[in-house]
């Protein structure tokens, strides 16, 4: 594996106008290429919003990020080619049909002629979605839009998959699924961003986590690292109750 | 911004429109219908609109009693407000015209010089011959006068192009209602000169006065029984002039009302649909997708703005070909549009983009559907009726004339007209069309400035 540095989070702060305390409070973080990576926290952390950044969709009040040492910042374009975001809600026409979809999109990330049509069968080939592919999105399960929704984020085969819990409300057939795809796409070395709130799916997938509260990192490392940092804890589940608290989060 | 990006953004609203019924029905069925019945219904209804107050330039160029009178009467009708000039021109037939064809004022009335000589010889000639009928029948050797054969003297009537039919009906009656009481007060007049003329002078006068009242103006004339033809021979005739700009003197039609009134009101509706469409891509997450492809904002809305505006366009055309074909089928003129295909094609993209300027406003104001549809609807049919797309303009009260200049359907409509039933061209329509590119264009500008706002 690959361990160099790709993505570079350096006190990152954001304030929303209005707001007394920041969403985001002097984050930062590292993730190399290959990882798969845990984005944890409970609900109003600042996970989304440090997520929204990364991707070009909100600015930092302060701080920087970086894609292989390209700043965001300055570069967007360029950093925008180097990631795929899979978005927590179904991002797709529901009139469209899933080709339609994946066309459509990859056209906007630039992709053409028979390259486009390349990419477009190997995408709906590793979500299993080949078949089916004329279907439209509104006659579509749960699973398979979620999968449709992964496939239109790795079409430009992206260096970074950030992946905003996609696993919501679907059954298990269908998360197995996409276990499978993810792990396939980071086994060919996409590094995975991989935020949910299901510790087992982080058991499993994850080679490194970082558990986020009020804006900040609390703590960061592989997930056996910081079980042996907290040995009262059995499981991922019992250390981010540990570090974040059992209080209820509604704001 | 990419053209290719643009037109993969333009393939795709075509897809999502063609597979959305509902939107499709209602862009598409919902002006027809509106054209269908609207037209029909109007089309040789009578409908006197006896509360407007409409005004009237009057061109006397009569000295004698019978211009007088006319101007006299039309100042007391309640239903007409009289003016004898406007502007610094000096009136004549020509600025009358000029100023009835563009609108400054609803009707025109002429009256000629010497209106009023030539009604009292006229009078004259068919109280002679009256007489020499009532001569023959007791007399059969008796000569008879023939009744005059000239044409009727013309009072000139000119009517703002864009005029309800219904209306014109109205205005005309009342203007005949004055002419005949002259008309038969003088024929009388004669007649009585004529049977009195034997008779001594002191009796004479007495039959005068016991005559006075029956021929009295602003009585109610009863037609008098005196053996003459009422109704065949007339001394007054209305002479109406279409006060067009290409000086061609076609009557206009409901068709040509209702069908550019119809299509604009529909074509404005579009902004639901649009609006429903950018609110889905915010809120389903689509534009969130598109915006970390670094895809702008502006080729964002101008796949949207090229496609609904052909919408509208294909709306117009369906409903230009339902006014020629359709209508007509039942029962209704055909429509005639002008002779001026380009400036309608010009005025129709123009006011096609100035519906989707809104709607895209709409869509990025707006917080959900129900809000864009609701906001949408009401904003529509508020600028149609202040437009004059339901009633004309002219009989709404000041407050409302003054806000139908910022009717964007207002604007449409009356460049509209202007073509179809004025015989403008593009010098005349020039002004609207800014008018509406310029509100597609605030609408843009507002809508990227939100957009940014709140993306930020």
């Amino acid at each position: 594996m690959n361990h160099s540095t790709l993505v570079t989070l350096q006190d990152l702060v954001k304030q929303y106008p209005g707001s007394d305390t920041p969403a985001v409070d002097g984050l930062s973080l590292r993730i190399r290429e290959g990882e798969f990576f845990g984005f944890l926290g409970p609900n109003g952390a600042g996970k989304t919003t440090t997520i929204s950044m990364m991707c070009g969709l909100l600015s930092p009040t302060s701080g920087e990020i970086w894609y292989n040492d390209i700043s965001l910042k300055q570069h967007p374009t360029a950093c925008f080619q180097l990631i795929g975001f899979v978005p927590q809600e179904i991002a797709l026409y529901e009139n469209l049909t899933i080709v339609e979809n994946v066309r459509f999109f990859g056209k906007m990330q630039g992709l053409r002629g028979a390259h486009l049509h390349k990419r477009i069968d190997e995408c709906l080939e590793v979500v299993s979605l080949s078949e089916h592919r004329t279907r439209q999105i509104k006659h579509c399960s749960g699973g398979m839009k979620r999968r449709a929704n992964i496939a239109v984020g790795i079409l430009h085969r992206p260096k970074l998959l950030l992946l905003d819990e996609p696993t919501v409300g679907i059954d298990v057939q269908s998360r197995n699924m996409i276990f499978e795809n993810l792990r396939v796409l980071n086994e060919e070395g996409m590094t995975v961003l991989y935020t949910t709130h299901y510790m087992e799916e982080v058991e499993q997938l994850c080679s490194r986590v970082a558990i986020v509260d009020n804006g900040s990192v609390l703590t960061e490392g592989e997930p056996w690292e910081l079980l042996a940092q907290k040995p009262e804890c059995d499981n991922l589940e019992q250390l981010f109750l540990a570090l974040t608290g059992k209080q209820l989060r509604d704001r | 911004m990419s053209m290719y990006r643009l037109l993969a953004s333009i393939h795709k609203e075509f897809i999502i429109l063609r597979r959305d019924w509902t939107s499709m029905g209602m862009v598409y069925l919902m002006p027809m219908v509106l054209v269908l019945i609207v037209s029909l219904v109007q089309e040789g209804a009578f409908r006197a609109l006896k509360d407007a107050r409409v005004e009237i330039l009057l061109l006397n160029e009569d000295t004698g009693e019978i211009g007088r009178t006319i101007e006299k009467g039309m100042r007391s009708s309640p239903q007409f407000t009289l003016r004898t000039s406007l502007g610094k021109r000096p009136l004549t037939f020509q600025t009358l015209k000029q100023h009835v064809a563009r609108g400054d004022v609803q009707v025109g009335l002429y009256i000629p010089p010497k209106t009023s000589q030539r009604a009292t010889k006229r009078a004259t000639q068919i109280a002679l011959a009256v007489l020499s009928q009532n001569r023959k029948r007791r007399n059969p050797d008796a000569k008879t006068i023939p009744f005059p054969k000239d044409k009727a003297l013309h009072i000139g009537i000119f009517f703002d192009p864009t005029i309800r039919v219904s209306f014109r009906h109205s205005v005309r009656s009342a203007v005949r209602n004055f002419s005949e009481k002259i008309e038969i007060q003088k024929v009388l007049t004669a007649i009585l000169d004529g049977y009195t003329k034997a008779l001594p002078g002191e009796l004479r006068a007495c039959m005068k006065q016991i005559m006075g009242p029956n021929v009295a103006m602003g009585s109610t004339p009863q037609t008098p029984k005196l053996g003459f033809p009422w109704g065949k021979i007339s001394m007054f005739g209305l002479k109406e002039h279409t006060a067009r700009q290409d000086n061609k003197t076609k009557v206009p039609t409901s068709v040509q009302q209702n069908v550019p009134a119809w299509t604009l009101f529909a074509m404005f509706f579009i902004v639901i649909p649009l609006s429903n469409n950018i609110i889905k891509e915010r809120v389903e997450g689509t534009f969130t997708r598109l915006r970390t492809m670094a895809v702008s904002s502006t080729l964002l809305f101008a796949g949207k703005i090229i496609v609904y505006m052909l919408v509208c366009l294909s709306q117009l055309a369906l409903m230009l070909l339902m006014g020629k074909t359709i209508l007509p089928m039942l029962g209704t003129p055909v429509l005639e549009m002008g002779n001026q295909p380009l400036a309608i094609l010009l005025v129709a993209i123009c006011a096609a983009l100035a519906a989707v300027g809104f709607g895209i406003l709409l869509g990025v104001a707006a917080k959900t559907h129900d809000q864009a549809a609701m906001i949408g609807a009401i904003s529509i049919v508020i600028s149609a009726a202040i437009g004059g797309l339901m009633v004309p303009t002219f009989i709404m009260p000041p407050v409302l004339q003054t806000l139908s200049q910022i009717s964007p359907l207002g604007w449409g409509l009356d460049a509209f007209l202007a073509l179809f039933v004025r015989g403008g061209s593009l010098a005349t329509v020039w002004p609207h069309m800014l008018l509406l590119l310029g509100f597609f264009a605030s609408t843009v500008l507002i809508s990227l400035g939100l957009y940014r706002y709140k993306k930020s």
